[in-house]
């Protein structure tokens, strides 16, 4: 399992990334993350919506209420503009470390 | 017997008491909770189980409430210090309008020069001696603004407040500075 602090500092773009692909709801997000890491990230479900609603105050991502499959309600969640340039800053930062990484252990390991 | 849609409830009611009053978040973790259980109940859990399991996934009402709550003071904290900014702009056009004011009556006795024997009306010459007035407004408005601003209290004093009483002192007091400065002129024409 990948440590709490490295789950808390990838939140965010996670989120903004996982939104860049069209509106999602927070339950959906969680399933989605799961699936990508092979259950190596497991967000507490409850704290996934106090970060989407600071993101929303932050006017990176919108929300709308709407009806799902099943016929109950459901908030879905996209990106918008700001959003959108918050994610490719984030992209840039972690790819900037994630090279550093790749440098490092190749130099190490190969 | 287990009562799926009570149990819910109940445990609605347990996150309110423990303080997620806000109905939003509130409702969203009940549609996640839902979709929890959906998802373990197809897995093979009983209803109980699935419940205890999504429960246990959303987590502490207190840890919620905890972050919910630091987002509602952030959200507190920001409308706070634009209430502080709308303040300073009010403060700059009263400021402005008082300074208008004292300009007109500055400029009201040109309308006799060169005519010292026509002298000015009393209205204006009342208005003249009353200037001082217009200066002292903007110190004490900017008082205020300065009591606003450094309060340590988080709750700042409604601008629409400060508004109103702004627009309506520059309002009484630029108006009769107005006239005062057209009598002299209209004497000035009538002779």
């Amino acid at each position: 399992m990948i440590t709490r602090e490295l789950v808390a500092a990838s939140t965010e773009p996670m989120i903004l990334s996982l939104l860049s692909g069209g509106e999602s709801y927070g339950y959906a997000l969680i399933q989605e993350v799961k699936r990508l890491s092979g259950d190596k990230i497991e967000w507490a479900d409850g704290m996934l919506y106090p970060v989407l609603h600071r993101m929303e105050n932050e006017g990176w991502i919108a929300s709308r209420w709407g009806e799902a499959e099943n016929g109950r309600k459901r908030k879905y969640y996209s990106l918008k503009k700001d959003g959108k340039k918050v994610l490719s800053d984030q992209r840039e930062q972690w790819l900037a470390v994630s090279k550093v990484f790749r440098q490092l252990w190749k130099e190490q390991y190969v | 017997m287990f009562n799926l849609e009570q149990t819910i409830a109940d445990w609605r009611r347990q996150m309110r008491a423990a303080g997620i009053k806000s109905p939003v978040p509130l409702e969203e973790l009940e549609i996640h909770l839902h979709d929890e259980i959906e998802k373990q109940m197809k897995s093979g859990l009983t209803e109980l189980e699935a419940f205890n399991s999504g429960v246990r996934k959303i987590g502490q009402a207190h840890a919620l409430k905890n972050e919910f709550k630091k987002i509602e003071e952030t959200t507190m904290m920001n409308w706070t210090t634009m209430k502080k900014i709308i303040h300073g702009l009010i403060l700059a056009v009263f400021g402005f309008g008082c300074l208008f004011t004292w300009g007109i009556l500055q400029m009201a006795p040109m309308a006799i020069l060169g005519h010292p024997d026509r002298g000015l009306p009393g209205f204006t010459t009342l208005c003249i001696n009353l200037r001082p007035l217009v200066a002292v407004l903007p110190v004490l408005a900017a008082g205020y603004c300065v009591w606003v601003w450094f309060r340590k209290s988080d709750r700042v004093p409604s601008w629409v407040g400060f508004f109103a009483a702004a627009m309506g002192v520059l309002v009484l007091v630029t108006l009769p500075a107005m006239v005062a400065a057209y009598l002299p002129l209209l004497d000035a024409l009538n002779h």
